[in-house]
């Protein structure tokens, strides 16, 4: 289990709770889950990097304590 | 940036969540998160939801696994989560590092007890008593009485061996005579001595210490070898040529004469010297003279060819004569007497012809040469030899020329058959058959004569007014009849030339075209015929269709349009108009889509960049989707594609002209001076034709610009 924190800059903050092999489709449903946007509306990305939806946060390098920058579409 | 209120759900209520959502559930591993959560600690409203078994049957009911605790679960081998691959890889390199090791350890094992027995063979060597160790530690006195022993046993050794080398010698001394020169090589040949071979002194000649293997010593004759070199020194200088062209007698017998035999001497000192080796008893005795070796080689010789003894049977019965029979005698060829090709033919072959065929020259031919004799028609001849004659004569001079000409003129006879009466009858008949059957096609009854001359008339355009004009009267009823059947029925009209020669225009094959436009043409004139004699200009500002005829009947306007071309257009213009209104609408649908995006507001949270991003990502599917649209409208309409090629000018281009004028492009040359004036010249020259032929009457005499010339007047007075 990891924890990844989500950050829009905005005033949220979000830690989540997660497996390395989750993908960040499934992520955001937790994400959304949590801050109460929808799923799809949600964009994740670090610096350019958008993550895309169907890749496990393993493959990302996603590890436990890492920041993600949260951003809506 | 917000400071530091991170939000935070416990793992019981994130395992709910995941659960709904249909994702495993979390495996804690307790201790790592919470170690890193202890660590800062922060204001963590949200204290644990609910508890792990409730997390765990969330999990299950979302189908994730359970929660992970450290007794949870042995390792298991298909678990392929991420920590259980890391630990597998770990214990798989750890694997690999102690397989690495123990190898390293087992080379240097190796070395370790190669190293060993290395050394203890070298040390093997050194094996045995050294010299110090001769010590039997007896003491000095001892030593010297043992030295005294050594001493006398060395002497001892070397008198032997000194004993022994001086008996050998003895040995070899007394013992030498002249059977131990046996075998040994003397440097000349037996010959050379001559008388002095008695009392010759042979030394050892010179050699190389460290010469061949395969050299012997070899003893010559000190006198002997200066007299050689004398001799060759001598012929040196005689300059003696190198060829002998009688032979060498000498050489024979040894077959020396090679080709370059006179360089031997530089190439090869060693090859061929003259020696003979002593026998057993270190003498001559048996080495033989030259005569001696002449004698063998010639028994050799005649060993070798074996001849019969039937020499004394006495020789066959020969005569001094030959048998005839066995002579071969080339006989001459008689030369073929070649006959005179026959030149002259006989005449009676050119009469007939010649009152049947058509083509008049035959007739001057046979005139100029039998003197317009015999079986010839009168009439025709004496019609026409009188003129020909005079034709003739200017011939009659040139004689050479006449008779090649003549030659001619019955090769060409010969060619046509001569015909009887009968067979021109039959073939004549044959001939107006198939003319016949030629105009059945399109007419009811046959009987109207097509041959070259109605076709060329029937090709004729119509006549120009001005030659109309004197005689429109009397020719307007003629023009009557032919106008109805030509129309109805187009009926073999018996070629009744006019007195200009003009000919009705029978329908023809080629001139199906044509009929329309000649009754367009017929109908006017013979309608629109005043007074003057011009026809009456149709009133073109009445509306387009008068100008269209007026326009086809001097045909600067295809007549009819087939329709297909018509069906065609119409297919292009829907085409064309779906294809507008498909756009207009996209455009429509566009500027709608932005104005809604606008008032959407997320515009509000996007940068720039991320705007531009949007509208490109929204283009790009606008397009994606137009073209989708297009193809699709595309695939059911197929038109009608013509290329046309325009010059700078803006005229159109024919297929050599639009290449040309690609390739001056391509290659960036255009064509020289005088080139480009004489293109300009003939643009001019159609321009001007095109303006002086479209709205004048077409013909020789008829521009209004020649017609003011001649009156020299500034125009001409329209009537």
């Amino acid at each position: 289990m990891i924890e990844v924190t989500c950050n829009d800059r905005l005033g949220k903050k979000v830690r989540v709770k997660c497996e390395p092999d989750d993908t960040v489709g499934d992520f955001k449903m937790l994400l959304a889950a949590q801050i109460g946007t929808s799923h799809e509306k949600i964009v994740l990305k670090k610096g350019y990097t958008v993550f895309k939806d169907h890749i496990t946060l393993a493959d990302y390098e996603i590890h436990n304590e890492s920041n993600l920058e949260l951003y809506y579409s | 940036m917000a400071s530091g209120d991170v939000e935070e759900i416990s793992i019981e209520e994130t395992n709910r969540i995941r659960a709904s959502l249909g994702l495993k559930p979390l495996r804690v591993d307790p201790a790592p998160a919470t170690a890193a959560r202890e660590r800062p600690p922060k204001a963590d409203d949200s204290g644990d939801g609910i508890s792990i078994e409730e997390t765990n049957r969330l999990r299950a009911a979302l189908g994730l696994k359970p929660l992970k605790t450290d007794t949870s679960g042995p390792p298991d081998a298909d678990d392929n989560s991420f920590d259980a691959q890391e630990r597998r890889a770990a214990d798989n390199w750890k694997k690999h590092q102690e397989e690495e090791d123990r190898k390293k350890r087992r080379q240097e094992l190796k070395e370790k007890i190669r190293k060993g027995q290395d050394k203890a063979q070298r040390e093997k060597k050194l094996e045995g008593k050294g010299l110090a160790d001769d010590s039997d530690d007896e003491g000095a006195l001892a030593w010297i009485k043992q030295s005294k022993k050594r001493q006398r046993k060395a002497a001892a050794q070397i008198e032997k061996d000194l004993q022994d080398r001086e008996e050998e010698e003895a040995r070899l001394r007394k013992e030498y005579d002249a059977r131990d020169l046996a075998g040994l090589r003397v440097g000349h040949d037996i010959d050379e001595f001559g008388d002095a071979i008695d009392g010759a002194v042979l030394t050892l000649k010179d050699a190389e210490v460290i010469g061949e293997d395969n050299e012997e010593d070899e003893l010559e004759n000190a006198g002997l070898v200066e007299r050689q070199k004398l001799k060759e020194r001598l012929d040196a200088k005689k300059r003696k040529p190198d060829y002998n062209p009688y032979g060498d007698d000498d050489d024979d017998a040894e077959g020396e004469s090679s080709v370059l035999s006179k360089y031997d001497d530089d190439i090869d000192p060693k090859k061929k010297r003259k020696f003979f080796v002593l026998d057993e008893g270190g003498s001559t005795a048996s080495v033989p003279s030259k005569d001696v070796k002449r004698q063998q080689q010639i028994s050799e010789k005649l060993k070798k060819i074996p001849v019969s003894l039937d020499i004394l049977k006495p020789a066959e019965q020969q005569s001094d004569y030959i048998d005839p029979t066995t002579i071969k005698v080339k006989q001459p060829r008689k030369k073929k007497v070649r006959t005179q090709r026959r030149v002259a033919e006989p005449d009676e072959d050119i009469f007939l012809p010649e009152t049947v065929s058509i083509g008049g020259n035959a007739a001057a031919a046979a005139n100029s040469d039998s003197g317009g004799g015999g079986a010839m028609n009168v009439d025709s001849a004496a019609a026409e030899s009188k003129p020909r004659r005079v034709f003739q004569e200017s011939f009659v001079d040139d004689d050479d020329l006449s008779a090649a000409l003549a030659l001619q003129r019955r090769a060409a006879l010969k060619k046509q058959k001569a015909l009887k009466p009968e067979e021109l009858a039959k073939k004549l008949k044959e001939e107006g058959i198939d003319q016949a059957m030629a105009v059945d096609d399109d007419t009811e009854a046959p009987g109207l004569i097509i041959d070259e001359t109605t076709e060329f008339v029937g090709s004729l355009q119509a006549p120009t007014i001005p030659i109309r004009r004197p005689r429109e009267a009397p020719r307007e009823a003629p023009r009557e009849v032919p106008k109805p059947p030509a129309e109805d029925e187009p009926k073999s009209e018996p070629s009744s030339p006019d007195a200009d020669g003009d000919v009705a225009m029978g329908s023809t094959n080629a001139d199906r075209e044509m009929s329309p436009e000649a009754e367009v043409k017929v109908e006017p004139e013979a309608a629109g015929i005043t007074s003057t004699g011009l026809e009456e200009e149709t009133t073109i500002g009445v509306g387009v269709g008068s100008m269209l005829s007026m326009l086809r009947q001097r045909q600067l306007v295809d007549s009819a349009m087939d329709p297909e071309a018509h069906d065609k257009m119409m297919e292009k213009e829907t085409f064309l108009a779906r294809q507008r209104v498909a756009q207009l609408e996209a455009e429509r649908k566009a500027k709608a889509a932005r104005e809604r995006d606008r008032n959407s507001g997320k515009f509000d949270k996007m940068s720039a960049r991320e705007k531009e991003e949007y509208a490109r990502y929204e283009n790009k599917q606008r397009d994606t989707q137009e073209a989708r649209d297009a193809a699709a409208r595309f695939k059911d309409y197929k038109p009608d594609v013509k290329l046309e090629y325009k010059d700078e000018f803006g005229r159109s281009m024919n297929q050599k002209e639009a290449f040309k004028y690609l390739s001056h492009q391509f290659h960036g040359k255009w064509s020289g001076k005088k080139k480009t004036e004489k293109k300009l010249k003939k643009i001019d020259d159609e321009k001007k034709r095109m303006a002086a032929s479209s709205l004048n009457p077409e013909g020789l005499a008829g521009t209004i610009a020649d017609t003011a010339k001649k009156s020299r007047t500034a125009g001409v007075r329209l009537m």
